[in-house]
C-alpha cells in the first residue's frame, strides 16, 4: 500500500489514491440510515446464546 | 485494602469495594487526585482536575450508603476523562487554544449517564489539538508521555487519558475515535481500548470532528471493566438521532460465558503493509496462546484495508475542514502547524468526492462483513505493524516519517471507523524497546460483548495482560 492511506500523504500521493479508489466506486445513493444497515447486519450474524440473553 | 492500594488494581473491585463499605469514595476519591496531582505532572496527563465536584460527589455516596440506599453500579469510582466531553458550567478546552475558554451549557450524555451510574468526575485529561492525531504531539498543551517509556509517543488523540489509565492515576477513561483514537492509545500504553459499533454510544456533548467516524467508547485495564463502562454509557439517546434502539447487553454478565465455541478468523499474512518481524513473531506467538487456551481459529486472508482507509480519510477530511471553516477564517494563528496541516488538504476534495466515499460506506460493511463473518464469529488481527516509535522519531516536522509512521499504526486500525464495526485492542506482549504490542478483535456490528467475553477469556487463560509499567503511582520513585 502506498504511503498516504490513513496519515497525511504528500500531496501527490494522495490525489493519486483518491482518484483511484474513487473513480472505481460506483456510486451509491442508498438512502437508509447507516445504523439500520449496521442493525440488520447484527441480527444477520447474531449467535443464540448472545441473542437469549437479556438487556443490561 | 487500602484506597492506594485499590487504586492499582481494576474498576469492578473499587466498584465492590464501595459497595461492601470496605473503602470510603472520599478515601478512593482523593488518592485518585493525589495520583493525579503526584505523577500526573511527570505524564503530563492532566489538564485540569475538579477536585471540588469530585469530593462533593465522593460524599454524596458515602452518606447514601450510609443511610441505607442501594448504590448504583460505578458508586464512588473516580474517573478522568478526554478533555473533550462537555460538562455545563466547566471549561472545556479540547487541547487548543482556540477553546481555552470555552465554557459548554450543555453536559454530555455520556458523562450524564457516568453520573447516574455513581462514578465520581475528577476533571479533564490533556489530548490531542481538537482530537486531529494519531501520535499523542501537542505543542500547545506538550506532549503526555507514556508511563512504559516518556521517550515513546503515546499514540493520540487521546493520550492524556491512556497515560492516567495505564500508570493507575485513574481507574479508567474515556475517548473518542475517529481514526484510532482510542485504540491505538490504548496499545501504545498496555491497556484495552474500546470502539463501540457505530450508534451504540451517544456522541451528543463530545467535540464533534467527524460525524460520520466519531465514536466514543472506554479505554480501561480490564475486560470487565470495559464491560462495567459500556453498561452504563450504552444505548440510544434523544440528543444523538444516530444512536440505535438496539437493547444494551448485560455486558458484564455475558463476559463470563466460555468463549470456546467461538469461530475465530486469524487474518494471516501477506499483509498489504508487512508487519516488522518482531510484531509479526509476537503476533505469531499470541495466535498459539489463543490455539492453547482452546479457541478455535483459522486463518483469513484480510480484505483488502486500502480502499477502506482512503474513504475513511477523505470523509474525515471533508467533514473536519467544514466544522473548522469559521475557526479557520478568524483564528488560523492559534492552530498547532500540524493540525493546519491535516485540515487545509480537506478544502481540496469535490464535493461529489466526499459524498461518493460516505455514500459507499453501507455497501462497504456489507461486503467486508459477508467475507469475513459468514464462517467467523469474530476477526483477529495485527493492531499496529510496527513497534511503538519514539517521540523524536515522530516529529511532525519530518512529514515523510510522519507519514510512514501513522501509516504503521492507523492501517489495520482506520478502516473500522468508515465500516462502523466494534473494535477492541489490547496487550499482547512488549517488544525489545520494553514499549507493549497489541492485538486487535472486530466483531460484526453491535458484537461488543462477543469482544469482551473473548479479550476476558484471553486475559485470565491465555495471559494478554500486562504488569505495571515503570511509571505507576506508589511504585519506588513514583509518588
Amino acid at each position: 500500500m502506498a504511503e498516504g492511506t490513513v496519515g497525511d500523504a504528500p500531496e501527490e500521493t494522495w490525489r493519486r489514491e483518491v482518484h483511484a479508489i474513487v473513480e472505481e466506486l460506483p456510486f451509491d445513493d442508498d438512502l437508509s440510515c447507516f445504523v439500520v444497515t449496521l442493525e440488520t447486519l447484527a441480527e444477520e450474524f447474531a449467535l443464540d446464546d448472545e441473542a437469549r440473553d437479556g438487556a443490561a | 485494602m487500602s484506597a492506594a492500594e485499590l487504586l492499582r488494581g481494576e474498576l469492578w473491585a473499587a466498584a465492590a469495594a464501595v459497595r461492601a463499605g470496605d473503602v470510603k469514595a472520599r478515601e478512593l476519591t482523593s488518592a485518585a487526585i493525589d495520583a493525579l496531582t503526584s505523577v500526573g505532572p511527570e505524564l503530563n496527563a492532566v489538564a485540569e482536575l475538579d477536585v471540588e465536584r469530585a469530593l462533593a460527589a465522593a460524599d454524596r455516596i458515602d452518606r447514601a450508603r450510609a443511610a441505607g440506599y442501594d448504590l448504583p453500579p460505578l458508586a464512588g469510582v473516580p474517573l478522568a476523562h478526554k478533555d473533550m466531553f462537555y460538562r455545563a458550567g466547566r471549561v472545556c478546552a479540547s487541547g487548543t487554544r482556540i477553546r481555552a475558554d470555552f465554557v459548554p451549557e450543555v453536559t454530555a450524555t455520556v458523562l450524564e449517564r457516568l453520573d447516574a451510574a455513581g462514578a465520581v468526575d475528577l476533571g479533564r485529561l490533556n489530548m490531542v489539538e481538537f482530537a486531529l492525531g494519531l501520535t499523542g504531539h501537542n505543542d500547545i498543551t506538550g506532549h503526555p508521555r507514556n508511563p512504559w517509556s516518556t521517550d515513546h509517543i503515546t499514540g493520540g488523540s487521546s493520550s492524556g487519558p491512556v497515560a492516567a489509565v495505564a500508570a493507575r492515576l485513574v481507574f479508567a477513561a474515556l475517548g473518542s475515535d475517529t481514526g484510532g483514537s482510542i485504540r491505538v492509545p490504548a496499545a501504545c500504553t498496555g491497556i484495552l481500548g474500546l470502539k463501540p459499533t457505530y450508534g451504540r454510544v451517544s456522541r451528543a456533548g463530545a467535540l464533534p470532528l467527524s460525524h460520520t467516524l466519531d465514536h466514543v467508547g472506554p479505554l480501561g485495564r480490564s475486560a470487565r471493566d470495559l464491560a462495567l463502562l459500556m453498561e452504563a454509557i450504552a444505548g440510544a439517546d434523544r440528543r444523538d438521532p444516530t444512536t440505535s434502539t438496539a437493547p444494551v447487553p448485560a455486558y458484564s454478565r455475558l463476559i463470563e460465558r466460555s468463549p470456546t465455541g467461538l469461530r475465530l478468523a486469524v487474518a494471516a499474512p501477506p499483509f498489504e503493509l508487512p508487519l516488522d518481524p518482531e510484531v509479526a513473531a509476537l503476533y505469531d506467538a499470541a495466535v498459539d496462546r489463543m490455539k492453547q487456551a482452546g479457541l478455535q481459529a483459522s486463518e483469513l486472508a484480510l480484505p483488502a484495508l486500502g480502499p477502506p482507509n482512503v474513504l475513511r480519510r477523505i470523509v474525515m477530511m471533508a467533514e473536519a475542514a467544514a466544522r473548522h471553516e469559521d475557526f479557520l477564517a478568524e483564528r488560523r494563528d492559534a492552530y498547532n502547524a500540524y493540525t493546519l496541516a491535516r485540515l487545509d488538504p480537506g478544502f481540496e476534495l469535490s464535493a461529489t468526492t466526499y459524498l461518493r466515499a460516505v455514500g459507499w460506506r453501507a455497501e462497504a460493511v456489507r461486503r467486508f462483513a459477508g467475507e469475513v463473518f459468514a464462517e467467523a464469529d469474530v476477526l483477529v488481527l495485527p493492531a499496529m505493524a510496527e513497534p511503538v516509535p519514539r517521540l523524536d522519531a515522530t516529529d511532525a516536522a519530518d512529514m515523510a516519517g510522519y507519514v510512514r509512521t501513522v501509516n504503521a499504526l492507523g492501517h489495520f486500525i482506520c478502516p473500522f471507523n468508515y465500516l462502523g464495526l466494534p473494535a477492541l485492542t489490547m496487550p499482547m506482549g512488549c517488544t525489545a524497546n520494553g514499549l507493549p504490542m497489541a492485538i486487535q478483535l472486530v466483531a460484526p456490528p453491535f458484537g461488543e460483548a462477543r469482544l469482551l467475553r473473548l479479550a476476558h477469556h484471553l486475559e485470565t487463560h491465555a495471559g494478554f495482560r500486562l504488569g505495571e509499567p515503570p511509571i505507576t503511582v506508589g511504585r519506588p520513585g513514583n509518588g
